[in-house]
C-alpha cells in the first residue's frame, strides 16, 4: 500500500502539471477544449489526492510501522482518534493535508464556475494548479510521507503527548482551511489582472471565499489559543510565538481586505490597494506555512528542520515577483474612479482602519523576523518578546476599536455635524456612564479604563444602529418591532452580519483586557486536608488518585473549591507521565465562570512528605474571548448567507465588465 | 495614482505614519533582548548588556539535580563548547528534560547563573530520528 501512495503522489504531480500547462495555453490560444481539459485534470488531481490521503490514513489505522512517517508519529497504544490526527502530526502529512485542501477548493471553484466567469477561469485554474504543482513537488521530492524504513519496528514512537488532545483534530485543519482558502481570492485576483477584467467581478465572486478563509483562519487562531490555555499550563492563551504571529498576520491583512473591498464596490476606489492586500495576504499565508517548517525561527510549534525552508522561500519569491510584475503591468487599468474628499467620511475611516490593520501586521512581522535580520546583519541575535508586541499593539488596537465604533456611523462622502450629533449622542453617553461606573468601583489604571470605555462605546453604537434601523423600518412599514428587526437584518445581511462580528470583536477585547491587566497568580504548598486562598476562592486539598495504563501513568490531586464559604466545584489538576516519551505533562483544571476563571495546576507532589505544590491563576473575563468568537462565527454566517441583492450586484458588475471589455 | 486624496488627508496620513514609526521604535528600544549562546555569554561581560539578554543552550544530560521540597532544579547548559551552571527556583516546564533546548533569563550570582525565567523545548521529538532508534521486530 505505501508503494501505491507514492505512485499516486507522482501521478497527481503529473496531472496537476498538465492542468497548469493546458489552462495557460488554453487562455493564450482561447482554446475551449484545452481549458476544459485543464479543468478536468484539476478535478482528477482532487480525486487522486483524496485516494492518496485515504491511503495514508489506512497506513496509520493499520499500524504500518514499516512506513517511516507512521512509525514516527503513531504507536499501537494510541487511541484511534489520535492515529487519525497523527496524519498531520508531522511535516510531510501536514503538507499533504495542505495540498489536499487546496485541490478540493480548486474542484469546488471549477464546479461553481462551469457556466460563469468563463473568461477568468483558465487563469484561475492555472494559478491554483501552479500552487498545487509546487506543493506536490515538495511532497514528491523532499518529504514523501510514504517513505519506507526498510524494516518493521515493533512499535512506533507515538504522537507527542502535547498533541494528544481532541483539539488536534480541529485546530490544524481549521488553520489550513484558512491558509489555503486565501488562495482562491488570490487566484481570482491574478486572473483579473491577467485577463484585464479588473472590475469588481473577481471581488464579488470571491466574497464568500474570502469570508470563509478569514473565518477559519480566525477560528484556527482561537482554537490554538484555547489549546494553549487548557493544555500548556502557563495560564495564558497567547504568547506572541512566531507561529501564532504567522497565522495572525494573514488574518489581519484579510480583515483589512474585507473592509477595503467595500470601498471598491461602492466607490470604485482603492483598486490597487485591494490587489496589493490580497497578494500580501496570500504571501503571508505561504510565509506562515514556511515559518513552521524552515527551522529559521525557533518556536514551540516548529516542525523538525526538514530542508524545505529554502524551497519555500524561493517559492515565496516567485509568487511575489510574479504578482507584483503583473500588477505593475496592469496599473493603468486600475485607475480609481472616485476621489477621497472629506476627512470625516466613511471612505477615509475605512482607509484609516486599513492602515491600522496593516500597521499592526507590520509591527508583528518586524518583531517576528527581527532575530533573523539582526543575526544576518550584525551577527548578534536580538529578540523582542511579548512586551514589544503588547506595547506596540495596545494603542493601535485601541485606535482600531475607536474606529470600529465611529466608522459605521459616519456617512459616505461627507458627514455633517448634525448627523454626527444624532448618531453619537446615545453611544457616547453610554460609554461615559461605563467610564464613571468603573471609576467608582475603584479602577484607576488608565489603559484598561480607556479600553473598557471604548468597548462600551462600540457596543452602544452597534445596538443603536440595530435599534435605529428597526425603528425606521417599523415606521415605514407598520410592522411590529421584532418583525421589522428580522426583516432589516434579513435584507441587509452583509451590513448587520458585519456589525454582529464587531460585537464579537468587542467581547474578545473585553476578555483580553480583563485577563491581561487583572490576572492574579498564587503559589501554595499543602498537606492533605489543608486549605489555601486564591482571591475570593478557598481551595482545600482533599486527596490524590493515580492510575496507569500502557500509554501513561496518571496522577491527580483533588481539591474542593469554595467561594465565599459556599462550595463551588471540585478541581482535579494532575500530572501525566507518557511512557514512550519519558516526559511528564501538566494537566490543568479550570473552574470557569463568566466573571473569571480559576486556573489550577499541580506543580509538584512529594510522596514522602505528602506535600503538594499548586499554582493558581485568577483570569478575569477570559470566557468572553471564546464567547466573542462564537458571536463572530454567527455574524459571519449572517454575512455569507446567499442573498438576492448580492447576486443582482454581481450580475450588474459582470455586465459592466463585458461592456468595458467590448 | 489610483488613490487621489485631498491634501488634508495626505498630511494626516504622513503624521500617522510618523507616529507609527516612533511608536515601533520606542517599543523596540524598551524591549529588545540579546539572544546569546553560552560561549557568547561567558566571553561578554553581561553588565554591558544592561540586563537585556537571554542565554540559550542545551541541558547537559545527567546534570539536572532536584531537591525534594524545593521547586526548580540546578543543571548545566552548553552550546557544545562551554558549560554554564544554572539555578532555577520556580516551577519547571514539562519540556525540561535532558538535552532539551533551554533559554534562560537572569544574572550571574556566586559562580552560577540564577535564572528567573526558563523556557524549554523538547529535544526534537517531532523529528524522525535515526533509524537505529527503533527496535526492529524479531
Amino acid at each position: 500500500m505505501p508503494e501505491f501512495g507514492s505512485l499516486c503522489l507522482i501521478l497527481s504531480l503529473i496531472v496537476a502539471a498538465w492542468s497548469l500547462v493546458a489552462c495557460s495555453l488554453g487562455a493564450l490560444t482561447r482554446s475551449r477544449s484545452l481549458i476544459r481539459s485543464g479543468e478536468r485534470g484539476s478535478l482528477a488531481v482532487t480525486t487522486i489526492l483524496s485516494i492518496t490521503s485515504a491511503c495514508l490514513l489506512m497506513l496509520f489505522l493499520r499500524d504500518r510501522f514499516d512506513v517511516e512517517y507512521v512509525a514516527s508519529y503513531s504507536s499501537r497504544a494510541m487511541p484511534t482518534l489520535f492515529k487519525v490526527t497523527a496524519f498531520w502530526g508531522g511535516h510531510a502529512g501536514s503538507l499533504l493535508l495542505w495540498v489536499l485542501v487546496l485541490s478540493v477548493f480548486s474542484a469546488i471553484v471549477i464546479l461553481q464556475n462551469q457556466r460563469q466567469n468563463r473568461s477568468l477561469m483558465p487563469y484561475v485554474v492555472a494559478t491554483l494548479s501552479g500552487i498545487t504543482v509546487f506543493f506536490l513537488i515538495l511532497l514528491n521530492f523532499t518529504s514523501d510521507p510514504f517513505e519506507r524504513l526498510g524494516f518493521t519496528p515493533a512499535d512506533g514512537k507515538g504522537l507527542n503527548p502535547q498533541l494528544q488532545t481532541p483539539l488536534m483534530a480541529i485546530h490544524p485543519p481549521c488553520l489550513y482551511l484558512g491558509y489555503v482558502g486565501v488562495a482562491v481570492p488570490y487566484a481570482f485576483a491574478m486572473a483579473a489582472l491577467m485577463s484585464g477584467r479588473v472590475g469588481d467581478v473577481w471581488i464579488r465572486t470571491t466574497r464568500r471565499w474570502t469570508l470563509f478563509a478569514w473565518l477559519f483562519l480566525g477560528v484556527g487562531l482561537l482554537l490554538g489559543g484555547y489549546w494553549a490555555y487548557i493544555e500548556l499550563g502557563w495560564g495564558g492563551y497567547w504568547a506572541w510565538d512566531p507561529v501564532e504571529n504567522a497565522a495572525l498576520m494573514p488574518w489581519l491583512t484579510a480583515t483589512a481586505f474585507l473592509h477595503s473591498v467595500m470601498i471598491q464596490e461602492k466607490k470604485r476606489m482603492l483598486k490597487i490597494w485591494n490587489m496589493s492586500l490580497i497578494i500580501l495576504t496570500f504571501c503571508l499565508s505561504i510565509f506562515g506555512t514556511f515559518l513552521t517548517r524552515s527551522g529559521v525561527i525557533s518556536s514551540v510549534h516548529a516542525f523538525a528542520k526538514s530542508g524545505v525552508g529554502t524551497v519555500l522561500a524561493v517559492f515565496l519569491g516567485i509568487i511575489l515577483t510574479f504578482s507584483v510584475t503583473i500588477l505593475t503591468w496592469r496599473l493603468p487599468r486600475l485607475q480609481s474612479e472616485g476621489r477621497l474628499d472629506s476627512f470625516v467620511s466613511r471612505e477615509s475611516s475605512f482607509l484609516f482602519n486599513n492602515l491600522l490593520l496593516v500597521g499592526i501586521c507590520f509591527a508583528v512581522f518586524w518583531g517576528t523576523i527581527f532575530p533573523v535580520l539582526s543575526e544576518a546583519v550584525r551577527g548578534v541575535k536580538i529578540t523582542v518578546g511579548p512586551p514589544f508586541f503588547n506595547t506596540v499593539n495596545f494603542p493601535l488596537a485601541l485606535a482600531l476599536l475607536a474606529l470600529t465604533g465611529l466608522c459605521p456611523l459616519i456617512a459616505w462622502r461627507r458627514a455633517s455635524a448634525q448627523h454626527l450629533m444624532r448618531v453619537f449622542l446615545y453611544p457616547a453617553t453610554g460609554a461615559l456612564a461605563v467610564f464613571l461606573l468603573l471609576l467608582t468601583f475603584g479602577m484607576r489604571d488608565l489603559s484598561p479604563l480607556v479600553a473598557f470605555t471604548l468597548c462600551a462605546f462600540v457596543l452602544g453604537t452597534v445596538i443603536h444602529e440595530f435599534y435605529r434601523g428597526s425603528r425606521a423600518r417599523q415606521r415605514a412599514t407598520g410592522e411590529s418591532f421584532p418583525a421589522a428587526f428580522a426583516k432589516l437584518v434579513g435584507k441587509n445581511r452583509r451590513r448587520y452580519g458585519g456589525y454582529t462580528v464587531h460585537v464579537g470583536v468587542v467581547l474578545i477585547l473585553v476578555g483580553v483586557v480583563g485577563s491581561s491587566f487583572f490576572r492574579q497568580e498564587t503559589t501554595f504548598t499543602l498537606h492533605r486536608g489543608e486549605s489555601a486562598r486564591a482571591g475570593p476562592y478557598t481551595l482545600r486539598f482533599e486527596d490524590t488518585t493515580s492510575s496507569s495504563d500502557e500509554n501513561m501513568d496518571q496522577f491527580t490531586a483533588v481539591l474542593g473549591v469554595s467561594r465565599d464559604g459556599r462550595p463551588a466545584a471540585m478541581l482535579r489538576p494532575g500530572r501525566n507521565f507518557y511512557k514512550s516519551f519519558n516526559q511528564p505533562s501538566t494537566e490543568v483544571d479550570i473552574y470557569s465562570t463568566l466573571r473569571e476563571d480559576l486556573y489550577l495546576i499541580l506543580i509538584d507532589f512529594d510522596p514522602q512528605t505528602g506535600l503538594a505544590t499548586f499554582k493558581s491563576y485568577l483570569n478575569p473575563l477570559v470566557n468572553w474571548i471564546w464567547i466573542g468568537w462564537m458571536v463572530i462565527f454567527l455574524g459571519t454566517q449572517v454575512a455569507v448567507w446567499p442573498n438576492p441583492r448580492e447576486r443582482a450586484l454581481l450580475a450588474r458588475a459582470r455586465l459592466i465588465e463585458e461592456r468595458s471589455i467590448a | 495614482m489610483s488613490l487621489r486624496v485631498s491634501p488634508k488627508i495626505a498630511i494626516s496620513l504622513v503624521i500617522l505614519m510618523a507616529a507609527f514609526s516612533i511608536l515601533v521604535a520606542l517599543s523596540f528600544r524598551g524591549t529588545m533582548v540579546y539572544y546569546l549562546t553560552v560561549s557568547e555569554f561567558l566571553s561578554h561581560p553581561p553588565s554591558d548588556l544592561d540586563g537585556h539578554f537571554r542565554v540559550n543552550g542545551r541541558v547537559v544530560p545527567g546534570s539536572i539535580t532536584r531537591q525534594t521540597g524545593v521547586l526548580g532544579a540546578s543543571f548545566q547548559m552548553t552550546d557544545g563548547n562551554e558549560k554554564l551552571p544554572v539555578v532555577f527556583r520556580k516551577e519547571l516546564p514539562d519540556t525540561f528534560v535532558d538535552e532539551a533546548e533551554v533559554v534562560v533569563e537572569g544574572n550571574m550570582r556566586e559562580g552560577s547563573f540564577e535564572a528567573h525565567t526558563l523556557l524549554a523545548k523538547c529535544p526534537s521529538k517531532y523529528e524522525s530520528q535515526k533509524k537505529a532508534n527503533y527496535s526492529p521486530s524479531p
